[in-house]
């Protein structure tokens, strides 16, 4: 495994809770646009959250009031099917890495280096407890005391997940216990267990193990600045929370063409149409190229993990209207070049009705 | 985001695509002739109106413009065009309709414009999913119409219904031995070498004949069975260039 050049340590300039689940994905995002190393995490929460798997559960809409009765925040992770936790007395990590996506080699292989990577820095601290893992479940013994899930984007993988290590205050409500049979808080195993403790382990493990190369490093305002957004616009959404529908674009209007491949002479003028747009509408428009039959436009295998064409670009593609203009998942202009000035204003009405109304 | 920026493989054989200098180039596909934009070191070109067309429409003009007696060939051609996803119902389209061409141009005497255009319509009544929702694939359907096309069947002729019945339950029965779940790629491979051979025995056509082809498309098929399938080789996995799916 290549040693990461990266340790983030707490770099979370928010008050934890949602504004963490946040980061994680804000940091997602950004280290696979710089084609960043390894990036990891481990922190403890400061208010309780419950971050349902992206697969809902079945009495999820009982646990989501159990929860709000008892001041425990509720949001939606990326994937997965576990429940996670975070919040005081949990150890919370994620990892940011090249995932397999793009090569012959099993997708879980990678997941299995990260959790071993993990498992190798905790172990010391826990000399009384035989940890373990299997199918995004971690195991003291034959209890799981953590669980986490794995998100691909691109290249690139979001691997998140949670340690109860004083884990009663959780346990102990009934509708969480019941998500979580079978798991144990780790203080119950191994006494004088604490999560700072683990923490400091798991950096030191880290720092002796793989040199020089690593490196603390808060949160950058690049990063800070996408966590507010998809804060405001996913974690806390309801469209996200409750119903599984993830924002098409982040507080901003999504414009997408659909185009023939190769392009055609008007969808190469759409493509210069579209590169105007994103450069003049850079905080407003988020542009995206889809081509017939390859996928995403610069991605080099069809839709890449972790973002799909919204619902106008798989409407052009059943009816095959090529090539295809797609404000917010509508379709604008069919088998046409759309005039600059005519997307320009249909962007900023989108955008007013959007964001300027009710939510400003 | 610009043109220049991306690197476009070509759709026919994977190889990079570059620009060209507007030389005039025979689209693979229809076979016109225009100024060209890009293309590939195999001289590949694939015309403006070819890109956008639908699955009916480059079937059907690629069909009467190919010269090609190889059934598998013409397939594979077709089955790489942009408008044919990995699985869909376009492939029940595909099968007759390549017959059809195969025959015609193997020297069998067909009015092809008109009868790939009934093969098609009929084709067409088989959705998405026939195979498991009614027990009949529509790529084993397509061998049936085409024999039925070629041999002028319809129910008042006994010999012909059953001609027709068998070769259905020819192809039905050969890709019962396919894995499952679906695979839309192997079922016109499948329908394929049955109609061909049914060609060449009952029909005297001498048109190249395969059993067990290399899968062209097992790379970008994210569902593919691999060694499950009889259609899957190791040994050509990474071995294509670009980045065709």
């Amino acid at each position: 495994m290549k040693p990461p050049s990266r340790i983030r340590l707490f770099g979370c300039p928010n008050p934890g809770g949602i504004w963490d689940v946040a980061l994680d994905e804000a940091i997602l995002r950004i280290t696979r646009e710089a084609h960043g190393p390894l990036t990891v995490r481990v922190w403890q929460g400061t208010s309780p959250v419950l971050v349902l798997p992206q697969s809902p559960l079945p009495e999820e809409t009982t646990l989501i009031q159990s929860c709000s009765s008892k001041g425990v925040h509720v949001t939606r992770g990326l994937s997965g099917r576990r429940l996670l936790l975070c919040g005081p007395g949990i150890l919370n990590f994620s990892f940011v890495d090249e995932s397999n996506a793009l090569s012959s080699e099993s997708l879980e292989e990678k997941d299995d280096e990260l959790i071993s990577l993990l498992l190798s820095g905790l172990q010391p601290e826990l000399p009384a407890v035989e940890m373990g893992f299997d199918q995004g479940y971690l195991s003291a013994g034959d209890s799981a005391v953590g669980a986490y899930n794995t998100f691909y984007y691109f290249e690139y993988l979001l691997l998140q997940g949670m340690v109860l290590v004083h884990g009663s205050r959780y346990l102990s409500n009934p509708m969480i216990s019941t998500e979580l049979r079978n798991f144990i808080s780790l203080d119950h195993i191994q006494s004088g267990v604490s999560v700072p403790r683990l923490q400091e382990a798991f950096t030191r493990a880290i720092l002796t193990h793989l040199g020089p190369q690593a490196f603390a490093e808060d949160a950058g305002a690049q990063e800070t600045e996408l966590m507010n957004r998809l804060y405001r616009w996913k974690y806390t959404s309801d469209e996200w929370v409750l119903h599984q529908s993830a924002p098409l674009a982040l507080g901003r209007v999504l414009l997408e063409a659909y185009l023939a491949y190769p392009p055609t002479t008007r969808c190469r003028q759409i493509i210069a149409v579209m590169d105007d747009i994103s450069k003049a509408y850079a905080e407003k428009a988020e542009c995206r190229i889809w081509l017939r039959g390859r996928g995403l436009m610069s991605w080099p295998g069809g839709s890449p993990p972790g973002l799909r064409p919204s619902g106008g670009v798989v409407q052009a593609s059943k009816k095959n209207i090529v090539p295809a203009i797609v404000v917010d998942g509508l379709i604008t202009h069919e088998r046409t070049v759309p005039d600059y000035d005519d997307l320009c204003s249909r962007i900023e009405e989108t955008y007013q009705q959007k964001f300027c109304g009710a939510r400003a | 985001m610009t043109v220049n920026d991306s690197k476009f493989s070509c759709v026919v054989c994977g190889k990079m695509l570059h620009e060209t200098a507007g030389e005039t180039l025979q689209c693979t596909y229809c076979g016109q002739r225009e100024k060209s934009d890009f293309t590939c070191e195999n001289n590949h070109y694939v015309c403006e109106p070819c890109r956008i067309c639908t699955p009916t429409e480059i079937i059907h003009k690629t069909c009467l413009a190919c010269p090609l007696d190889d059934p598998l060939s013409l397939a594979n051609l077709l089955m790489h065009h942009p408008a044919f996803p990995m699985f869909g119902p376009e492939h029940h389209l595909l099968v007759p309709a390549i017959l059809l061409t195969v025959a015609h141009n193997a020297g069998h005497e067909v009015a092809l414009d008109s009868l790939l255009r009934r093969s098609m319509k009929r084709a067409a009544r088989f959705g998405l999913g026939s195979c498991a929702s009614m027990g009949v694939c529509g790529a084993a359907v397509g061998v049936a119409i085409a024999v039925s096309l070629l041999i002028g069947a319809d129910y008042t002729k006994p010999k012909e219904r059953k001609t027709v019945l068998q070769a259905s339950a020819s192809a039905l029965t050969a890709m019962t031995s396919l894995p499952a779940p679906r695979c839309c790629k192997a079922s016109v491979y499948s329908s394929l070498s049955v109609g061909t051979a049914y060609l060449r025995r009952e029909m005297g056509l001498s048109i190249p004949s395969f059993s067990c082809p290399t899968c062209q498309f097992q790379e970008h098929n994210a569902e593919c069975m691999r060694n499950e399938c009889p259609f899957f080789e190791p040994s050509s996995c990474g071995s294509s260039e670009g980045s065709r799916q």
